[in-house]
């Protein structure tokens, strides 16, 4: 090349200076940064951990049963006998929560699963043809995103009539555009790879290329959305217990059971508290380990 | 811009009529006799048989939907089937109290995210910072209606500095009002903190690597002034768009939130619908509130173009 000073591109050299001035995280920063990634990422597992054996051992764990009505132990404070006190009828709280993470559970695994299998395939399918195939799912999924969740899940609780299996089926709806939306984006940006050029070129059909091929690849963002969609899903299940509309009574249910609760504000607070705590947790640690997912799984967000 | 905005509202045509569609299917398949909600169960079958041919209920599914489409078309939502009063009525009693609460949480959620997010952004990874990103995920695990129940127990049952129900209108005494709506309106305002301090803070991050602050502090502004008026300010659009998004999920929340504090708003309204199967009213709520939020984002997307001039020309918005 020649000595001649080249003029400079002005962006070029703002793009050199912007590099400059931006410092390099160093290593010991980066490395924290990973550390507090796998730190949330664990503490979130194991909190969904302890609440996994409540679910499988609670007869184990749960002192007492937690339907059985007990009169001669109404409403009583937390104690040594009752770790978080009774309730109106004299039931053990503390069983009752053990014994709520099974409805909770019950109804966000088959609601999440019931949105993964008709939203990620509506998304997949849309992003994969384009055209007027996408513009009619897209639309379809503006007009149920038009809806506020719990709204819709009110409306659908209207035609089941309420219940543990309709709460599951309204669940399940309102998370559909969700992933759908996800699941198209994926795809969209996944497609224009060449391994899909090639594996259409040796004929492969196209549910093959979608669910063997391109699917697999676009993994990252859908584990990550279902994981946060179960704590969207635990929110609304219980949301819409404490309305009335979801598991009935004398099922445990942490829902439920603070609709109970509130009519006791002034005489027994405590009932109040601990099947709010449980949602608490349970919500956290989903979101938790949804976030620490999605920062493990993209290098390139070092924690925003 | 009249091109645009014409070309915005036209798209949510078809996303207006889908959501009738829905609202109506929902409704059709809701079990139970609309006639005999109407005249209770010891009707005679020839009085039902009557009612139903009145209601038009026998008509086939497309008529019906016709029929009821035309009806909306016309302003008109039907009638209760339980109270002896119009939907209007009924929605127009009910959604100052959901709106009220709606502004008023929306409110305090800006008031919290705005400085959360801006210091945790111009101060990342510092305690700033730490503190404003703990908060907003915090503030999305918790379940609203349990947050509130807590507040009750703390400011209405310990310290009785407000009521524990009851809802004053803002009209008839400003200072009781504000004592009723305070914590509703925190419960479901710190709700919404959450993602608006996280959307803020991404944002200006993101901003705040772009060239043309670079530029603002190269030519000597004031470190303020680069901030107020270059990052800031960029940011801010992004954010606007994030509140309309996020305004179902507060409609949403308001719901729930209306029957822990027992404010007879539109929450309220849809639930004992459901339970009365009074179904005029609860086609009537979820087509005003849905077609509420499209109207509420056709007009975010045309501040939004006002604000940003890049967005009228161009790419069609998807």
């Amino acid at each position: 090349m020649a000595t001649t000073l080249e003029p400079v591109e002005q962006t070029g050299l703002l793009d050199a200076t912007a590099r400059l001035r931006r410092p390099r995280r160093t290593l010991v920063a980066r490395m924290l940064a990973g550390a507090v990634t796998w730190k949330t990422f664990t503490l979130g597992l194991l909190l969904i951990g302890v609440f996994l054996l409540c679910v499988v051992f609670a007869p184990v764990v749960a002192p007492y049963d937690p339907a059985k009505p007990n009169f001669k132990a109404l409403l009583q404070q937390p104690s040594g006998g009752h770790l978080f006190g009774t309730d109106d009828k004299g039931r053990d709280i503390f069983s009752r929560v053990v014994y709520g993470t099974r409805v909770s559970f019950k109804i966000a695994v088959v609601s999440v699963g019931l949105a993964t299998l008709v939203g990620l395939p509506l998304g997949l399918f849309a992003g994969f043809y384009g055209g007027l195939i996408d513009a009619t799912i897209s639309r379809l999924v503006d007009a149920f995103f038009a809806f506020p969740p719990i709204l819709m899940a009110i409306a659908i609780l209207a035609i089941k009539g309420p219940g543990e299996q309709s709460a599951i089926i309204a669940i399940g709806l309102i998370a559909i555009p969700e992933f759908a939306r996800v699941s198209r984006s994926a795809m969209i940006a996944e497609k224009e790879n060449e391994y899909v050029l090639a594996a259409r070129s040796i004929g492969a059909s196209v549910p093959r290329i979608i669910f063997r091929g391109i699917l697999p690849n676009t993994l990252g963002p859908v584990v990550v959305l279902i994981s946060l969609g179960f704590a969207f899903a635990i929110l609304n299940e219980t949301a819409l217990s404490f309305l009335g509309l979801g598991a009935q009574p004398p099922t445990p249910s942490w829902g439920a059971d603070l609709a109970q609760a509130r009519r006791y504000i002034r005489d027994a607070p405590w009932l109040s508290i601990f099947p709010g705590l449980a949602i608490f947790f349970l919500v956290l640690s989903l979101n938790l380990t949804g976030d620490g997912l999605r920062d493990l799984m993209d290098p390139r967000r070092n924690r925003r | 811009m009249g091109n645009y905005l014409l070309r915005r509202l036209l798209q949510g045509v078809p996303v207006l009529f889908l959501i009738t569609a829905i609202v109506f299917m929902v409704v059709y398949f809701i079990p139970g006799d609309a006639a005999m909600v109407v005249l209770g169960q010891s009707a005679t079958p020839e009085r039902l048989e009557a009612m139903r041919h009145r209601m038009g209920l026998d008509e086939p599914l497309p008529i019906r939907y016709g029929l009821w489409l035309k009806q909306i078309a016309q302003g008109d939502l039907g009638q209760s089937l339980v109270y002896q009063l119009s939907v209007w009525t009924l929605i127009g009693r009910a959604f100052p109290i959901t709106l009220y609460l709606t502004l008023f949480s929306l409110l305090i959620a800006v008031a919290i995210a705005l400085p959360a997010g801006m210091l945790a952004a111009l101060k990342r990874n510092s305690w700033i910072d730490l503190v404003a990103t703990t908060w907003a995920f915090l503030g999305v695990s918790i379940p609203g209606f349990w947050l509130g129940i807590m507040l009750l127990i703390v400011f209405g049952v310990k310290l009785q500095w407000v009521p524990l129900s009851g809802y004053v209108s803002p009209f008839d005494d400003v200072g009781a009002s504000l004592k009723t709506m305070i914590l509703p309106s925190f419960t479901l305002g710190v709700f919404l903190s959450g993602p608006l301090t996280r959307y803020l803070r991404s944002s200006m991050l993101q901003t705040m690597s772009q060239e043309f602050v670079l530029v603002a502090r190269a030519k000597g502004l004031a470190e303020r002034k680069v901030i107020a008026r270059h990052i800031l300010r960029n940011s801010l659009i992004p954010f606007v768009t994030v509140i309309g998004v996020q305004l179902g999920y507060l409609i949403g929340g308001a719901v729930v939130i209306e029957n822990v504090f027992a404010l007879p708003g539109v929450g309220d309204l849809a639930v004992s619908a459901i339970g009365n199967r009074d179904y005029p009213v609860i086609q009537g709520v979820v087509l005003v509130v849905a077609a509420g939020f499209v109207l509420i984002n056709i007009v975010i997307d045309v501040l939004y173009a006002i604000l940003d001039p890049r967005i009228r020309v161009g790419r069609g918005a998807v």
